[in-house]
């Protein structure tokens, strides 16, 4: 008797739940052959992530973060539990932590212009973006033009820099650090830069830009590639190489140590620096190839032609973010 | 469990059953019902469904064949080979674009054509609003085409095309019949072109979502979905689930690398479900209160009665027997408490005659207690006119003093019942008495049977009967003649009854005086106390069926006989 009854309790609720609604079955995650990180512009990566797919049938999946994040993940060494291969990220965040990834020398090595290849094969360039000075030409008249990096602590520009954090991006870390490094850098550049900013500093990029494109600020940092889009756009905007010697930002790509697709990546990085996606670069996307064999974007002067600060300043990037760190947040704070 | 039922109150046990009998087959039908509606228009919609989208199918592959079919002519004519060779003559030219309008007839509302030199430089196309620039060489659709020798289908790079309505591109390389190439065929499909293939395919509600090899959606039959839109319907297909309203089902063409999924709302919409699961919630509910109201009135019904019953046995056990259940009910139960009224009814009379009966013996007790009394003073003062009759010498009335002494002294003694020859003894006193006063008046018999003599009788329960023979009976006779005579017989019961006859043969009793001895229940009547006397003693002691009875014989006289049921000491 006590068996039946228990048998009718269990009927009846299953009946109960059999008229709620239908329950979805969960689909299985697909399964990548290759996961790739990356902080680039969607314009950038997903037409060459598209392409690689097209030619090579493999399923690619593509973590899109931010500088900040991977410099997080690099700090805390998680990466290898989320991706296989690092693309285009800044070459100075790679360097500093050697021991999360996995030495590879591409076939391609040789094609690559000097000091854009990792010399322990760390890593391997992708694309060069020059840092420049930009301005804004309604507001800015030629005979006032910016120079260099000190040209940003002069009074007449007082509230109207657009600077970013340097923690958000790599543009801004390099070119604080660039900043600081320069023959002529005056003691206490950070601080007399906060002030002279107003202490107000931008979150992102493409705020930054347009604010100097509608000339809500005067003068700004940016990559040289974003100017001459602009430019191109039509806005009201010109550039210039800072005189102490122009800094070059290297996206590169490595590989993760301890990534299980290993090879995959070797491939990835293969086809990253091969002639078709360099020239797509810089036909499609108006960015510096990191191969001497292709001319850099239509009207920009070949890199060697220029002169440029090697990569070397990367070291003091941690630096120059605490130094910031020590000044900014303080200040702005007192200010509120 | 059982148990716990066994000792459920019987009004809870009605309750629980009624409610079980009509909530359970309620429960399940219900259930039942929702369900097997739900599967049915659910199967449906799986129906039309999978005919929608193999129709869907069918468009598509239709028109990529015909695209093929274009393309493939158009590459098999040598002119175009020779146009893209030689570009210098204008008839050359205007030739080709009539070929290539004349190709494109079937296709030309769907899909631009455009014809690319080996560099990727655009040379023809029949998109009149053209914005597509050339394309690069190494790169993309024309890549892909230079790798393969048949047509390929490429998603286009929506960060590529300068036209971005261009969602889908198929190319095929323009060769010689020596296999020298010299450009390629590329034809556009835009959003449009699948909004107009589409547009007798699916209604407003319906969602069409179309794939490239690498399962990146390049189509969706709503344009202001984002992809934040179309995730989760990619989930659903891939799992091939159903979710709250929505069915969805995928095809795949491995030949032109597509994927097309499609999401139909279902013929009832999830609110609409759940409006019927409301419906028929509350329609339990009504039935719940229906059914408890009802239950509840019939359980009071059987049981109300049944505790009333209950109760009263109770007060009936304790002793009150005025009692009585009040029903109007003509059913069984009403019967029963009918019966149960009348029952104690009848019972409080019987106490109520046993007690009357009691109190009346008590009563005539006393009474006989009460003339115990003065026959102890006569006894006396008979015994000193004995005495002293006899000192005078007088001797009749010693013998009248004696005999009436004898017949003091057992009429007051104390005990109630004595043999049926001590009562003959006694009326012997009596006759010689009676005989002194009434000289040779009567002659004087008994007829005993000796086995009956010691017989109890009450006493002096036969001296007014004889005194009623020679008083009334030989009233005026000079020569009567009075007998006592003695039979037993068994009645249908089996008791041996007593009957003790006075006869005499004088003038009779008269008729309404033997009436009234015979009457079941005599009343009390002036003049006749010792007949009521002797009745009411018989009738108490030994019960309505004994008593006296009086007959006239037919030849003259009266017999008067008691009965009784035998008893010895």
């Amino acid at each position: 008797m006590k068996r039946k009854f228990l048998a009718v309790l269990l009927l009846c609720p299953g009946l109960l739940t059999g008229c709620s609604q239908y329950r979805t079955p969960e689909p299985e995650p697909v399964i990548a052959d290759l996961v790739v990180y990356t902080y680039q512009e969607e314009m950038v990566c997903s037409p060459i992530i598209k392409e690689y797919q097209e030619r090579t049938g493999l399923t690619v999946q593509v973590i899109n973060g931010t500088y900040e994040e991977l410099r997080e993940q690099v700090l805390a060494g998680t990466l290898p539990e989320i991706c296989d291969v690092v693309f285009g990220a800044d070459a100075a965040l790679l360097e500093s932590a050697p021991e999360c990834w996995e030495p590879y020398a591409s076939p391609e090595a040789s094609a690559i212009a000097n000091g854009f290849s990792s010399a322990g094969k760390l890593w391997t360039g992708f694309s060069a973006r020059p840092l420049v000075i930009m301005y804004n030409t309604r507001v800015v008249t030629y005979r006032e033009l910016p120079e260099g990096w000190n040209s940003l602590l002069e009074p007449r520009w007082h509230g109207r820099i657009a600077f970013m954090k340097p923690t958000l991006s790599d543009v801004y870390a390099c070119a604080l650090t660039a900043a600081i490094h320069a023959p002529a850098a005056p003691d206490h550049y950070v601080e007399q830069l906060a002030a002279n900013t107003d202490y107000t500093a931008f979150d992102s990029l493409s705020d930054l830009n347009q604010a100097i494109a509608e000339g809500r600020h005067f003068v700004g940092v940016t990559t040289e590639e974003n100017a001459v889009s602009l430019i191109s756009e039509g806005a009201d905007i010109d550039y210039i190489y800072p005189q102490e010697g122009m800094c070059v930002l290297i996206d590169a790509t490595a590989i993760v140590a301890g990534s299980s697709n290993s090879d995959q990546a070797k491939a990835f990085i293969d086809f990253t620096v091969g002639i078709d996606v360099q020239y797509f670069l810089t036909s499609a996307i108006s960015r510096r190839s990191v191969r001497t064999d292709i001319l850099p974007p239509s009207g920009l002067s070949p890199l060697n032609t220029l002169s440029y600060t090697s990569v070397s300043l990367q070291d003091e990037y941690e630096k120059t973010i605490k130094i910031w760190n020590e000044v900014f947040p303080s200040t702005s704070e007192e200010r509120k | 469990m059982r148990e716990f039922f066994r000792n459920l109150p019987f009004k809870f046990r009605i309750l629980f059953g009624c409610l079980a009998v009509a909530l359970i087959p309620l429960l399940f039908s219900g259930v039942f019902m929702v369900r097997i509606f739900d599967a049915s228009l659910r199967r449906q919609s799986t129906m039309e469904l999978t005919s929608q989208l193999n129709e869907i199918q069918n468009r598509l592959d239709q028109l990529f064949l015909s695209c093929d079919a274009a393309c493939l002519k158009l590459a098999a004519d040598e002119s175009v080979y020779r146009v893209m060779i030689d570009n210098t003559r204008m008839e050359f030219q205007k030739d080709l674009y009539l070929l290539l309008y004349q190709m494109i007839q079937e296709t030309y509302s769907y899909a631009g054509f455009s014809i690319y030199d080996i560099g990727g430089k655009l040379r023809f196309t029949t998109d009149n609003n053209s914005t597509t620039e050339d394309l690069p060489p190494h790169w993309g659709i024309i890549r892909k085409a230079s790798h393969h020798d048949d047509i390929v289908y490429y998603h286009t790079d929506p960060y590529l095309t300068a036209n971005p309505d261009i969602v889908l591109q198929a190319a095929c390389s323009l060769e010689s019949r020596q296999g020298a190439r010299a450009g390629y065929i590329v034809l556009d499909f835009t959003k449009d072109s699948f909004h107009r293939l589409f547009s007798s395919n699916y209604n407003d509600s319906d969602v069409i979502i179309l794939l490239d090899s690498l399962g990146k959606p390049f189509y969706c039959s709503r344009p202001e979905y984002n992809e934040a839109d179309i995730a989760p319907i990619l989930k659903q297909a891939a799992s091939s689930g159903q979710t709250s309203g929505f069915l969805y089902a995928s095809t795949s063409n491995p030949d032109y690398g597509y994927t097309a999924i499609l999401q139909k709302s279902t013929q009832i919409s999830s609110p609409a479900i759940k409006t019927m699961n409301t419906i028929s919630f509350f329609i339990a509910l009504f039935g719940l209160s229906l059914c408890l109201f009802i239950s509840l009135a019939l359980s009071r019904g059987i049981s109300q009665p049944i505790s009333e019953l209950d109760l009263a046995m109770r007060k009936v056990r304790d002793g009150d027997l005025s009692v009585r259940i009040f029903t109007n009910r003509k059913d069984e139960l009403g019967r029963l408490s009918n019966s149960f009224n009348r029952m104690t009814k009848d019972l409080d009379e019987q106490l109520h005659t046993a007690v009357q009966k009691q109190k009346d013996l008590n009563e005539t007790n006393l009474k006989l207690y009460q003339t115990q009394l003065n026959p102890h003073f006569l006894y006396n003062t008979l015994d000193t006119i004995k005495w002293s009759a006899k000192i005078n010498e007088n001797p009749e009335i010693p013998v009248l003093a004696e005999n009436l002494a004898q017949i003091l002294r057992r009429s007051i003694s104390s005990e109630p019942f004595i043999t049926l020859s001590q009562e003959l003894e006694t009326i012997r006193y009596y006759i010689q008495i009676q005989k002194i006063r009434f000289t040779g008046r009567f002659l004087y018999e008994e007829e005993i049977p000796y086995q009956l003599e010691d017989c109890l009788v009450p006493k002096m329960i036969l001296q007014p009967l004889v005194e009623n023979a020679i008083l009334h009976g030989l009233d005026g006779y000079e020569h009567g003649y009075i007998c006592i005579y003695a039979t037993t017989f068994k009645n249908t019961a089996g008791t041996e009854i007593l009957r003790v006859s006075v006869t005499d043969d004088g003038c009779g009793i008269n008729p309404e005086m033997m009436d009234w001895i015979n009457s079941p229940g005599p009343q009390k009547r002036p003049g006749h106390l010792g007949l009521y006397n002797i009745i009411q003693i018989l009738k108490l002691y030994y019960g309505k069926e004994y008593g006296l009875h009086a007959e006239r014989n037919p030849e003259g006289g009266t017999a008067v006989t008691i009965s009784l049921p035998v008893e010895r000491r």
